[in-house]
């Protein structure tokens, strides 16, 4: 229950590396946010500097308002759940769950209290008095859950909770953890690599690069305006098709190949004269990819390999002549004659232009 | 090796058992020659079977002593020898943890510095540094005294690096959850080291307390006292008295007995410590 803020926050190790170039976030109360990115971006760090596991070497953490830069971790209120669980192995799951308040000197029947809430709430009653050993791995991350839950923190901090994880237990846990923190409305951070996490899970998504928050918005909204080529090709599963090009002479279409090579146009919705010959990247996902549409330009690709995935068809393909490649979405089940040549139509509602240099996204 | 060969089955038992009786004859002679009378031992041949002096032989050291060797009661030498290897196994495991503790969870200055001195140590034992352990001992007036007997042999550099590696396997997480839980080093070494370091504190100690209880030279250089003779001191003086004929019934008697309390600790231990496996293996 508690507002974070990140206020310039920046991570240089003694070392001299700097791991966290300047980050600004305000949390509000009840929001869950995840910090996505690639392993080495930073994420876990900040995750590490909110809890106070690691200093801050410059700007400030704020939870509720009050600084917490220099507070010892336990003085935060606020709870981990760590990768690897991280539950103490000789004690049973009572225990492990009782122990932070203990050591508060919480009185003893508020303790059982709060852990039988936390055990009901997470279908752990039976099993209480085993020892982690004995558990499953989901179970385990229950108890890791319990253990965040009965502290009734400021705010959860996850750190990769799920990569432990069986596929399918993944998908099961990732719910249950959204529904939990709903209910409790308590403020959460979560940080994952795994872009469906992050999209599935998010009130706000930051997207994360060396250190540097390259995004942070509603995940939609990512999704529908990625701000750099980095994060459109981040987030989305498979990522975002980036095509190099240069903008046509009289600035309507965008000719693709480097410095226009492959020769084909594309048409651009919003013509934008007077960048001629700018070299710019055009983006496109996947879904927005058109099959012999009925009208516009088409570009001839040839299929390389096809993933049926079922509900939909997934077509990785190359471009003739220059070598980039273009995967294709389709909805339902597609023979997979790997070696088709398809005749592909852009989406002009769905192009996404970059600035080849910055990797910036260029607005209409 | 899941192999089925009767011939090799048959062949690696025989040499087991023919192992197993080249080490286990000694001890059966020991045995054998604390029950009988001092002259069946000088004769030819020497007997095999045990003899009807037993009681007479073992009540005799147990509670009165050999007259030649001083006339301590031997129950007298396992008191101290038990005092010694007690205060021995449990000072080393003691500084040795805490030691450790230190070296691996506390950022200090000159913290690795420390650790190779201690590590250094372990090069030397302790018939190499005992004139000066010696001296100390003695301007600080622990000579003939069981501080003295204990109290130079519980600096243990391999404890220290045992508990070391171990406490470097404990995963980092587990001591971030800790400091979260808001356990703060005492807490987090008495509720979690501790108990996780179960099994190394019970396999330790079986090791230390062998070590203390065969402790012969410090012993014998550090107390001239005959009320504080330890087993091992006593068993040697009984070998060299001084024109008399060793008296091997007596002698074999001591050893017996001398044998005793180390394999009483590996036995009751070893059952500790394979269930904290077990446990731990789950």
């Amino acid at each position: 229950m508690a507002t974070v803020d990140f206020i310039g926050v920046e991570k240089t190790y003694p070392n001299g590396h700097k791991a966290i170039h300047g980050i600004n976030l305000n949390i509000t109360d009840g929001e869950f946010v995840v910090l996505v990115g690639p392993s080495g971006c930073g994420k876990s760090t900040l995750l590490r500097m909110l809890a106070g596991l690691e200093t801050v070497t410059g700007g400030e953490i704020r939870i509720d308002g009050k600084v917490v830069n220099r507070l010892e971790p336990a003085d935060r209120d606020i709870a981990m759940v760590f990768q690897n669980y991280a539950l103490y192995p000789h004690m049973s799951v009572r225990e492990n769950m009782a122990y932070g308040l203990r050591n508060r000197k919480t009185p003893v029947d508020v303790i059982e209290k709060r852990v039988a809430e936390a055990a009901k709430v997470l279908g752990l009653e039976g099993m209480l008095d085993r020892k982690p050993k004995q558990l499953s791995g989901g179970q385990r991350q229950r108890v890791a859950m319990g253990r965040a839950i009965v502290r009734e923190p400021k705010a959860f901090l996850f750190d990769e909770p799920l990569s432990n994880l069986d596929a399918k237990l993944r998908v099961q846990m990732r719910v249950e953890i959204r529904r939990l923190q709903r209910e409790l409305n308590t403020t959460a951070i979560y940080v994952t690599h795994d872009q469906v996490e992050a999209m599935t899970m998010a009130d706000r998504l930051v997207v994360m690069r060396d250190g540097v928050a390259q995004q942070i918005g509603r995940p939609l909204d990512v999704y529908a305006k990625p701000r750099t080529t980095y994060v459109a090709a981040f987030i989305g599963s498979p990522g975002m098709n980036l095509l190099e090009g240069v903008i046509s002479a009289d600035g309507s279409a965008v000719v693709l190949g480097k410095n226009g090579a492959m020769g084909r146009s594309i048409a651009l919705p919003v013509a934008r004269p007077g960048e001629t010959g700018r070299p710019v990247v055009l983006g496109i996902r996947p879904e927005h990819l058109l099959i012999n549409p009925q009208q516009g330009d088409t570009v001839e690709v040839r299929s390389v390999l096809t993933e049926p995935l079922g509900a939909d068809t997934i077509k990785y393909t190359l471009l003739p002549g220059c070598g980039q490649s273009l995967t294709v979405r389709l909805p339902g089940t597609h023979p997979s004659g790997d070696t088709d040549v398809l005749a592909v139509g852009f989406d002009p509602a769905h192009l996404h232009l970059f600035d080849e240099a910055t990797g910036l996204r260029l607005e209409d | 090796m899941v192999e089925n060969r009767p011939w090799l089955t048959v062949i690696a038992h025989v040499v087991l058992l023919l192992g197993l009786l080249i080490t286990a004859f000694p001890v059966w002679l020991t045995f054998v020659a604390s029950t009988h009378e001092g002259t069946a031992l000088t004769q030819f041949p020497m007997p095999l079977w045990p003899g009807s002096h037993f009681l007479d032989n073992y009540g005799t050291i147990l509670f009165s002593g050999a007259k030649a060797a001083g006339g301590q009661p031997v129950l007298l030498m396992l008191g101290n020898s038990l005092i010694v290897a007690l205060g021995i196994a449990v000072g080393k495991i003691a500084i040795s943890i805490i030691a450790a503790y230190a070296i691996v969870y506390f950022r200090f200055p000159l913290r690795q510095t420390f650790f190779w001195m201690i590590f250094m140590t372990l090069m030397l034992p302790v018939e190499v540094r005992i004139m000066p352990t010696f001296e100390i001992t003695a301007n600080l007036g622990l000579l003939n005294s069981y501080s003295g007997l204990i109290v130079p042999l519980i600096a243990s550099a391999t404890a220290t690096f045992l508990f070391r590696q171990f406490f470097l396997t404990i995963p980092v997480e587990l001591v971030e959850a800790a400091r979260l839980d808001g356990a703060g080093p005492i807490r987090f070494f008495r509720d979690v080291l501790l108990p996780l370091s179960r099994t190394n504190i019970a396999a330790l100690f079986v090791i230390l307390f062998i070590y203390g209880w065969n402790q012969y030279l410090w012993p014998l250089v550090v107390s001239t006292d005959p009320s504080l003779t330890t087993i091992m001191t006593g068993i040697n003086a009984l070998v060299r008295v001084p024109d008399s004929e060793p008296q091997w019934h007596l002698l074999m008697a001591m050893s017996m007995l001398a044998m005793l309390p180390p394999i009483l600790v590996v036995v009751v231990m070893q059952k500790l410590f394979v269930r904290g496996l077990v446990e731990t293996e789950k």
